[in-house]
């Protein structure tokens, strides 16, 4: 096996622990938006949570070649970033379907990619 | 001056990892390597790096109030230092620049081309936004 070889093997092995932590860090994000329904909560630190997870692995699942991932965390924190909407969120308004569509949808690429190893 | 070793600072311990991976077995750097900015200016003027990379987004204090922090400390005041960042909008990487960094990575990277881009940074060849 030469160098390059090696080199790949180890950040292989390294994507597929991230990949693997992925699901669980979503459900986290999942769990905050539940919260942000919630009559009496700390909403700006619980989006502020949201986009810190968001941001973490817009960066960190890109730079492991999981581009769809990465690119799909990448809008969720982009959404979470502008987000100027009212609080509890209501999900009859734009902002808070969009940012729910895009949890499922980082959901639905992180499964996709779990399932191909 | 021949880059040989490189501080690295960022709070997200995968990123360091395939970083540091990629400076030591494709780039042939010596790394060391830090989740903490407080611990690394603690170390800096022992260490004496070539250059130091910092993450931009990091808890308690962020790259911009570190590199701030670096240029106070005699010893390690021109010592080169690259930002890493997601992506930001152009007035923002020319604020990197200005606060006194000699480039700016994009956040994702790839681990196989990373060292050359510091590298080019290092040596002052071609965008200071890579």
């Amino acid at each position: 096996m030469s160098d390059t070889d090696n080199i790949q093997q180890k950040i292989d092995d390294l994507t597929n622990v991230l990949l693997e932590k992925l699901p669980g860090q979503l459900a986290e994000i999942r769990r905050l938006f539940e919260v942000l329904r919630e009559e009496t909560s700390p909403h700006e630190d619980t989006i502020e949570n949201m986009y810190i997870i968001a941001h973490k692995y817009a960066g960190s699942a890109g730079s492991f070649g999981l581009d769809e991932i990465g690119q799909c965390f990448h809008d969720l924190e982009q959404s979470l970033n502008n987000y100027s909407g009212t609080f509890p969120i209501d999900m009859n308004d734009d902002h808070p379907r969009q940012i729910m569509k895009l949890i499922d949808t980082t959901d639905k690429a992180i499964s996709e990619r779990l399932h191909n190893i | 001056m021949e880059l040989k070793t490189i501080m690295l600072v960022d709070d997200e311990p995968d990123i360091l990892t395939v970083a540091e991976l990629a400076l030591t077995k494709v780039g042939g750097f010596d790394v060391v390597s830090y989740t903490s900015s407080k611990k690394a200016l603690e170390d800096v003027t022992h260490l004496l790096p070539d250059l130091i990379i910092l993450d931009m987004m990091m808890p308690n204090m962020n790259g911009i109030q570190t590199l701030q922090k670096i240029k106070t400390i005699k010893a390690a005041e021109n010592i080169p230092v690259i930002f890493m960042t997601a992506k930001v909008q152009n007035n923002e990487i020319d604020d990197y620049i200005a606060s006194g960094a000699i480039g700016v990575i994009r956040k994702p990277f790839d681990p196989m081309t990373f060292p050359e881009k510091v590298r080019q940074l290092y040596e002052g060849c071609g965008d200071y936004y890579v």
